[in-house]
């Protein structure tokens, strides 16, 4: 079972769901897969909680061994990527070897550039930047929650059934964020 | 900027990810030059933030494999494509034999028999080590033999 990431006419839902029922029938490739799919997004949240490769790498491991182990009981009723960052979440914050504090994702390096345009690049830059201005401004574990909605592509109700804080505080942090970066892009705009 | 243009913007802020755009929303931008520029940009960036953790990692990632191998020991022994190596193993198994025989010869002339004993106790000691070591450094190498020779039989 192969189907390629850019599949036309073919949701990530859906391919998701195909994949999951190739991997809960045995075939390894389609686990394989799924892993290709979403092992960024692990990674990232791993470096995140414990600030250094060997742990991050460790810890991708074992929330993918997991994941096989529980496949069986993803019922589809959120989306895929939500139902594995739960349970990556759940992992690093119940982890012995996690690190105190919260490392926000715009202070990585470690995830790649899909080839940008330049105009791109900058709005990027400047999303980080809003991310990082904004993520002082809160009490520290809300810091995940903008990770969560800028950088893992999470809805608040998302953000709230993975992290357990309540939607209305999500929705505000996040308004503030926004609200920065909009200011930051009107001078983007402007320039 | 106006106060309409505020409040839509505050409207537009408020929403979710892919939540529908209301129509009284719509019509400003239509008309609003500036609001439509601030839309375009804010939806840019909420996609060039979400896109980098999107991108696939190559199936022959390091724990793709690691993952792989414990849950399923055949499937990762297909993927891995460099052979082991005992080259390195064979020549200092050989170097090691080749010592001990040169140490047996030298000491069976000098005629010694506790020196003998000795020796023997020794070859035995060292004999054990080395296979203990060659074994626990290549666990994977008899366990993807004995997987092979399983599915073989």
């Amino acid at each position: 079972m192969t189907i390629s990431q850019n599949s036309p006419g073919i949701s990530a839902e859906k391919r998701d769901s195909i994949l999951i029922k190739s991997a809960l029938k045995g075939e390894t490739a389609a686990f394989a897969q799924l892993m290709s799919l979403y092992k960024r997004r692990i990674q990232a949240l791993g470096m995140s909680f414990f600030k250094n490769t060997a742990d991050t790498e460790d810890f991708v491991q074992e929330v993918f061994i997991r994941i096989y182990t529980k496949l069986s009981t993803f019922k589809g009723n959120s989306l895929f990527s939500t139902w594995i960052t739960r349970i990556a979440y759940n992992m690093a914050v119940n982890s012995v070897n996690r690190r105190k504090e919260y490392l926000p994702i715009a202070d990585e390096t470690i995830l790649p550039d899909p080839g940008f345009s330049p105009e791109e690049k900058e709005i990027r830059r400047i999303t980080v930047e809003a991310v990082r201005t904004a993520v002082k401004e809160l009490p520290k574990h809300y810091a995940i929650c903008l990770d969560m909605y800028f950088f893992y592509d999470m809805s608040y109700q998302e953000i709230s059934d993975t992290t357990g804080f309540p939607v209305n505080t999500i929705k505000s942090h996040i308004f503030r964020a926004k609200k920065i970066l909009r200011d930051k892009l009107e001078h983007f705009a402007v320039v | 900027m106006k106060d309409t243009c505020t409040k839509v913007m505050d409207r537009f802020l408020e929403l979710d990810k892919n939540e529908r755009i209301p129509l009284s929303l719509t019509i400003h931008l239509l008309a609003c030059k500036k609001c439509r520029t601030q839309v375009r940009l804010l939806s840019l960036a909420e996609k060039t933030a979400a896109e980098p953790v999107k991108i696939p990692v190559p199936l022959n990632d390091s724990s793709i494999e690691a993952v792989l191998a414990k849950i399923h020991p055949g499937y990762a022994s297909q993927l891995s494509k460099s052979p082991i190596s005992l080259s390195k193993w064979i020549i200092s198994g050989l170097l090691m034999i080749f010592l001990l025989l040169a140490f047996g010869v030298i000491t069976n002339h000098a005629g010694s028999g506790r020196l003998l004993v000795a020796f023997y106790l020794m070859f035995a000691a060292i004999v054990t080590g080395y296979c203990a070591l060659f074994v626990g450094c290549n666990m994977d190498f008899f366990v993807k033999k004995i997987e092979t020779l399983k599915l073989a039989i």
